[in-house]
């Protein structure tokens, strides 16, 4: 039944909505990473693999 | 504050497990090489032909080498970083001991012909089902020490761990759906076009998350700690992995260019696979700038040679990845060497030298003292180095020069090189450049494991103790909005499997729900009892590792092989068996072109029939008796999945087969080749003479 209904759903939107979802997904990430105040959150957890032994942060 | 003791034992277990199953898989290999430079290397025994052989070097260096060093460094960085002993020592001990098992019985099982038949996956059903538990036992045990974490903040690497947990879990469970037929056989849900693309989802992505990932986010904690730099840009390493887990899920499809797999699926395949340049060549930078003013310890420690050397082939074989991903690249390079070469620019390069720069680091911190011999060390590092030169210049040079012998054409408009055998004795010395180039590895590999025993026998191994925070960081609730998704394990689990979902779902719906995306053909049946039984020993005897079954369109292609192959042809073949290398020619059309005695010449000794070919001997096949113990269950599995056989055909499948037999047997006697009626390769015969033929029929009618 699947089949069927998929086959004459036209699946022309199918290539459209993939491309939105890849657009958003890129733009989505890029304003995540630069959101305000992260610079220096990102700066800090840069030198987590070199805090062995030290206390957990508590930002 | 209290104290806790990381659990470093089994940071130990799995960093032994590597070196050994490491050692063996890359001797299988070896064995491997020098099989395809001269065939005597075959023994005359079946339980090591190339075909039995090869399954068992692929499984041993990924799952086992690969696969138990991964586990080492993400038990010993995970601890550090969540500051947190692992969730719990019995399942870190079920998890050790059930994967040691399952390389053990796997190895073994390739040995006796169980296969599966589908690259990287061979494992047979209840070995497939073990994985899956054992690897649900590793994700609990994982989740579980970053529920109990005492750090609030999941540094990156833990990002990409959970990345190759989450998928994995998908890809193997996807791509293992079988009917079992007996404890030793079984056939996939999915058959042809279908079981390709879902195949090759698979085994790229098997490359993605678990030859990748894992290696990313041990080299983003392992690589700072040896240069004692901080990662250069911790916002790239979040660009990369959200990146690189989407765009990877869909370049699945560039395994099949030309193929009988719909257009746009390959198209699609092709984009993603350049567009992944952009993250795989952001992390190699991201990589290669931690080192920033660390570059001159590169002259003394060899750790860094390894880390650094092993981004740098991470870059070079994610730009050969997408250069061989375009479709008039593939037309050229795919069924040679120059994949094999590829490969082993990935798995040789990227993941080896990040295994071994790891391993010289741990172990004289888990053995508390100095590594016995950096010049040991750095011999390693140059027969490493020096070997994989010689592997992959050799075959980048036998897959072009194949490649090009394949398509080229006389003035008269004939093929140059009509004989295919011609294309393989021209690469004979490349094989031989590859065999010593495997021989440098492997001898590096042998000092790594000397230093290693010597260094360990010199120290005294404890774990590590370490003073902590008492609280874990579930007490304290995150107070940021941002920390929803960068602090919440599962919340950031779920969002990778939506990310890689997406992927998989828009190729394969259309694939599997549009019926025109795969014509049938009127004239196409399924097998017969018979040509079903040998079809298996085609797969038992690993065939599609060195015959593809799958003409593309090409003009020389059709000249050699003849018409290009249809998606209806293959709607019954569970599984498909298109291969991805043809280290002997395309067998699509192999049926009704050469008589029964030509067959079973060619299986006794290929040389006979093909003077100068590099084809084990099957010899064995016309003195093993046919086992048709299961053939009825075989025809009921296979009715099961849609296979349109008779009530008579199931009920009657022995007789049928015996019938078919014998007609194959007395024109065998004819020739003067007496009583094979009843052994392996009556059956094998039978399956290759009925071969490609049915579309003929529908020409014919």
């Amino acid at each position: 039944m699947m089949r069927t209904v998929m086959e004459n759903a036209g699946l022309a939107f199918w290539p459209t909505l993939s491309l939105v979802i890849f657009g958003t997904s890129c733009i989505a990430m890029v304003l995540w990473v630069f959101r305000s105040g992260s610079g220096e959150l990102y700066r800090s957890l840069s030198s987590m693999a070199l805090e062995e032994g030290k206390h957990a942060r508590d930002k | 504050m209290n104290k806790i003791r990381y659990d470093d034992t089994i940071v130990k277990m799995f960093l032994i497990a590597s070196l050994f199953w490491g050692a063996a898989g890359m001797l299988a290999g070896l064995t491997l090489a020098l099989q395809l430079a001269d065939w005597h290397f075959n023994f005359g025994l079946k339980y090591i032909t190339f075909g039995r052989l090869r399954p068992l070097h692929t499984n041993a260096v990924i799952f086992a080498f690969a696969g138990n060093a991964i586990f080492c460094g993400v038990y010993y960085s995970t601890q550090r970083l969540c500051k947190a002993r692992l969730f719990s020592d019995l399942l870190s001990r079920i998890h050790f001991w059930g994967w040691q098992l399952i390389i053990a019985l796997g190895g073994t099982s390739f040995l006796f012909g169980i296969t599966a038949g589908k690259e990287y996956a061979e494992l047979e059903w209840p070995l497939d089902i073990m994985v899956a538990l054992i690897w649900l036992v590793f994700a609990f045990n994982f989740f579980g020490t970053l529920f109990k974490r005492r750090e609030k903040h999941l540094y990156v690497a833990l990002w990409f761990y959970m990345g190759t947990i989450v998928t994995i879990t998908i890809l193997h469970v996807v791509n293992s759906l079988e009917i079992p037929v007996s404890l030793t056989k079984s056939y996939p849900i999915y058959a042809g076009v279908q079981d390709a693309l879902v195949q090759w989802w698979y085994g790229h992505n098997a490359v993605g998350f678990f030859l990748t990932t894992p290696f990313l986010g041990m080299m983003y904690y392992f690589l700072p700690k040896a240069a004692g730099r901080p990662v250069y840009s911790y916002r790239l390493s979040i660009m990369h992995f959200w990146a690189l887990v989407f765009l990877y899920i869909w370049a699945g499809p560039h395994h099949l260019h030309y193929t009988a797999l719909p257009d746009w699926a390959q198209s699609l395949g092709m984009v993603f696979s350049v567009m992944l340049l952009a993250p795989s060549w952001g992390g190699m930078i991201n990589g290669l700038l931690t080192l920033r003013g660390a570059w001159d310890k590169l002259r003394t420690d060899p750790v860094l040679k390894f880390f650094a050397a092993a981004v740098t082939f991470y870059g070079m074989s994610t730009f050969e990845g997408p250069l061989m991903a375009i479709k008039s690249v593939n037309a050229l390079s795919h069924y040679t060497d120059w994949t094999v070469g590829h490969v082993h620019n990935g798995a040789l390069g990227w993941v080896g030298l990040l295994i071994f720069g790891m391993v010289y680091w741990l172990v004289p911190r888990l053995w508390r003292t100095e590594l016995y011999s950096k010049s040991l060390a750095n011999a390693h590092f140059w027969l490493a180095l020096i070997g994989i030169l010689f592997y992959i210049v050799s075959l980048w040079a036998a897959g072009i020069t194949q490649g090009l012998m394949w398509k080229q054409f006389t003035p008269d408009g004939l093929l140059a090189y009509p004989n295919f055998v011609e294309t393989v004795t021209k690469l004979i010395p490349f094989y031989w450049g590859r065999a010593l180039g495997g021989s440098l590895f492997l001898t590096g590999m042998i000092l790594l494991i000397i230093n290693v025993i010597k260094t360990a026998r010199a120290g005294s191994f404890a774990d590590e103790e370490v003073v902590v925070p008492e609280a874990t960081v579930n007490l304290h609730p995150p107070t940021h909005w941002h920390a929803v998704l960068e602090r919440k394990p599962m919340v950031l689990a779920l969002l990778t499997l939506l990310v890689i979902l997406i992927g998989g779902t828009a190729e394969m719906v259309p694939t599997f729900l549009i019926k025109s995306n795969i014509p049938t053909i009127a004239s196409v049946k399924p097998y017969t009892p018979l040509e079903l039984t040998g079809r298996d020993i085609y797969i038992r005897e690993g065939c599609y590792l060195c015959h593809s079954q799958m003409i593309r369109p090409f003009r020389d292609e059709v000249e050699r092989y003849g018409e290009y192959s249809k998606p209806g042809e293959f709607v019954y073949d569970h599984p498909f068996q298109w291969g991805s290398k043809r280290t002997g020619p395309d067998l699509q059309r192999i049926g009704g072109k050469y008589s029964n005695l030509w067959h079973i010449r060619h299986l006794d000794d290929p040389r006979v029939t093909s003077p100068g070919s590099v084809m084990p001997r099957f010899h064995f096949l016309l003195e093993d008796k046919l086992d048709l113990s299961t053939l009825t269950r075989k025809i009921h599995v296979m009715r099961t999945l849609g296979v349109p056989y008779t009530d008579d055909e199931e009920h009657n499948a022995l007789g049928l087969a015996e019938a078919q037999a014998q007609s194959i047997s007395q024109n065998l006697e004819q020739d003067g080749v007496m009583g094979m009626a009843d052994k392996d390769v009556i059956a094998l015969i039978a399956y290759l003479q009925r071969m490609g033929t049915d579309i003929k029929k529908g020409v014919s009618q």
